[in-house]
């Protein structure tokens, strides 16, 4: 008699059931959506709370939260899963990324759920955050945050160096010659061991300082054919490159290698940074320095840039009803709430903007409302569909140009070239 | 004959072992790094430079990572997948590479083209096709695309491998094992395999590798996050502030231990079957 022997495949398959927890109750009773995001783990831990906490609210809903640590990642896995016809229900992007899914007729408008909404109505949010998911004429996505690109400035070597603190309409000159001083050569072997300032040569940090210079970026901002950097951007734009082959107050491209600017900052070898709320978590631990931030400094009007994430729906999802409901709590008094709390956005539902959920009086940055100050100075980059594909070009050639000691006209000159044909090929 | 444990014998062996240890210093340092860098306490900015022990050095990111139920689920999830796709997968590859081996000339060649034609296809080419069969079966909710390499021998490269490795036996080899009466199952169990099995070592410590390491299918096949594996859970603990290096380079040492442990024993496997 043969004794019948469990398969060792079936056992580690049942093992692996036990140990993703099989506790899931009848599915046929409640809706199950997906919701995708990316972000690094404190954001991704303040989405699993607002998925926890619409659970709770209610009963016939079940969202399943699908996290990814890298945008790219989600960008590949969310157009393989729409092209393979198995898309998401939702997923939060940001504005200069969704139009690739938009022009391919993937994303749901949802103008109708929010005019027969009781939860808000497009007037609660800034409208700064809502025009950019707006895709040819109707409301694609729902925003949940309005940052912008501001100054994290380290308050204790300013005051050292004997400088005024940054603040509200500051200049770029003034900026630069902080950043001078800043930029500290400790041991003199001719590498400074504190730089001044920390900026990514990217046409996103560039761009801001184009329009403060009364420049343009493109030759038609609600339907670019080609980028068309007139005087001043090609002013504003050598000034941005002699940061670093000039002014020398940035890290060079071997030291940014080697630690990037956010690293430096926290270790107090920096003087200023040019970043968006996303750091602002990590710099609350902190302890050794006062940091504070400011806007950003002006060539000759203030102005920022655009920072925003939005929910969408997918025109594939087969709930779509679920998947506004979650975007009603989540954006909500509640949701919003619980995502400004984790400190890394700024909420797009004025209401929670105001609150001290956001403002947090007791957490550092001390003005946190810079970044609602900037909010009607906000400029957005232009939403096409090849926007995508165009940064990627973009800064390949700014940033060779940045650490190279590149010229504005030679690089207004590669940019226009290098990104003609995906312009041409752009969907608006 | 054995060299005699002369002065010259001795240098010999010196000179022979001094690339070996540069090879080793050379690969071992930057697991050094790592294995110096995981102690370093979170909530602190990361070191100017490389201390031996560093500052308040513990083990507590040890600790914090296996406090951390989403980290104890990938790990087990890829221990699982790799307890059934390694030995499957190996099978699979032997089976394929012994048929290759073994078929007429003419078939053993159009089969070998095919195998580097998939081994040459790039792998993007496949995510769209792969996932709308995965999605047919019904199995994006389960491990099982995960495990789904191993049905086609984890990689074209593994048949390949044994496919070189079963061919280089002789003909006579064969021929007797027929002439006793083996079929080809009996053949390549009693004749081929123990013949290479250093071979097969070798192809499940690849399989093994390719699966411990494999981001990319739980990154665009797995639709529910219960089932995603450390190499995924290693992508998000990196967007981690610098303030918790040390915690992800925890995880790195963790994550590497595995294959580390596994290039040994094959290595010792390997070493002992040559002497």
């Amino acid at each position: 008699m043969t004794r019948r022997r469990r398969s060792p495949i079936a056992l580690v398959l049942v093992l692996l059931s036990v140990a993703a927890g099989c506790d899931a109750g009848p599915e046929d009773e409640v809706t199950r959506i997906t919701v995708m995001v990316s972000g690094d783990p404190e954001e991704i831990d303040a989405y699993r709370a607002v998925v926890t906490a619409f659970e709770r609210s209610q009963n016939v809903v079940d969202a399943q939260l699908l996290p990814f640590a890298d945008r790219d990642d989600l960008i590949v896995r969310l157009s393989t899963s729409i092209a393979g016809g198995q898309p998401p229900d939702l997923f939060l992007m940001n504005y200069r990324y969704y139009a690739q899914f938009a022009a391919r007729d993937a994303l749901e408008p949802v103008d109708s759920y929010l005019r027969m909404s009781d939860a808000f109505s497009a007037e609660d949010f800034f409208e700064t955050s809502m025009t950019p998911f707006r895709w040819q004429g109707e409301q694609m996505c729902l925003p949940q945050n309005v940052s912008s690109l501001v100054v994290y400035y380290n308050a204790d070597r300013f005051v050292q160096a004997g400088l005024p603190l940054p603040a509200e309409g500051w200049t770029w000159d003034d900026m630069v010659r902080s950043a001078r001083a800043l930029t500290i050569d400790d041991d003199g072997d001719a590498t400074p061991d504190v730089y001044g300032l920390g900026v990514d040569p990217e046409i996103i940090r560039l761009a801001p300082f184009i329009w403060s210079n009364g420049g343009a970026l493109v030759d038609d901002q609600a339907a670019p054919t080609r980028f068309a950097f007139d005087a001043p951007a090609l002013s504003a734009m050598q000034r941005f490159l002699d940061l670093r082959s000039v002014d020398r107050v940035t890290p060079s491209d071997e030291e940014a290698e080697a630690e990037d600017a956010e690293s430096r900052f926290l270790n107090g070898r920096l003087g200023m940074l040019m970043e968006s709320r996303r750091v602002v978590p990590a710099f609350r631990t902190i302890s050794s320095f006062q940091w504070d931030v400011a806007p950003l400094p002006i060539l000759s009007e203030q102005v920022s840039v655009l920072h925003a994430d939005a929910y969408c729906i997918t025109a594939g999802s087969d709930a779509k009803e679920a998947s506004w409901r979650f975007i009603e709590f989540a954006l909500g008094p509640e949701g919003q709430r619980i995502t400004a709390e984790a400190g890394r956005t700024v909420p797009s539902l004025r209401s929670i903007a105001d609150s001290d959920a956001f403002l947090e009086p007791a957490s550092p940055p001390l003005h946190s409302e810079v970044f609602l100050d900037q909010i009607p100075r906000l400029l957005a980059v232009p939403v096409v569909s090849t926007w995508a594909e165009i940064e990627d070009v973009a800064n390949g050639i700014i940033e060779e140009a940045y650490y190279g000691g590149g010229r504005a006209l030679e690089v207004a000159v590669e940019l226009t070239i290098q990104t003609e044909n995906l312009f041409a090929r752009a969907e608006r | 004959m054995s060299m005699p444990f002369t002065s010259e014998g001795a240098l010999g062996r010196i000179v022979r072992g001094v690339p070996s240890i540069v090879i080793l210093v050379i690969f071992l340092a930057p697991l050094a790094i790592v294995v110096i860098g995981s102690l370093s306490p979170r909530g602190t900015a990361p070191p100017l430079t490389v201390d031996l022990v560093p500052e308040g050095a513990s083990l507590s990111n040890y600790s914090d990572l296996f406090e951390r139920p989403s980290f104890r689920r990938q790990a087990l999830n890829s221990l699982g997948v790799a307890a059934v796709a390694v030995p499957v997968g190996t099978l699979v590859a032997s089976w394929a590479g012994f048929a290759i081996a073994r078929l007429p000339r003419r078939a053993s060649m159009f089969l070998l083209g095919l195998t580097v034609v998939a081994a040459a296809v790039p792998v993007t080419a496949l995510f769209v096709g792969r996932l709308v069969l995965f999605r047919i079966a019904g199995v994006t909710d389960t491990p099982l695309p995960l495990i789904a390499p191993a049905l086609i021998g984890v990689s074209p490269l593994l048949v390949l491998l044994f496919a070189w490795s079963y061919a280089s036996i002789p003909r006579e080899t064969y021929d007797l094992a027929r002439e006793v009466g083996l079929g080809p199952l009996a053949t390549w169990w009693r004749v081929a395999m123990p013949l290479r099995i250093g071979v097969a070592a070798v192809g499940a410590a690849v399989a093994f590798l390719l699966t411990w390491g494999n981001v990319l299918d739980p990154l665009l096949f797995v639709y529910d996050e219960r089932w995603y594996t450390l190499p995924l859970g290693m992508t998000s603990l990196a967007a981690l502030p610098p303030t918790d290096q040390g915690l992800v380079l925890a995880a790195a040492v963790l994550a590497t231990a595995p294959v580390l442990l596994t290039a040994f024993v094959v290595q010792r496997f390997v070493a002992d079957r040559t002497r």
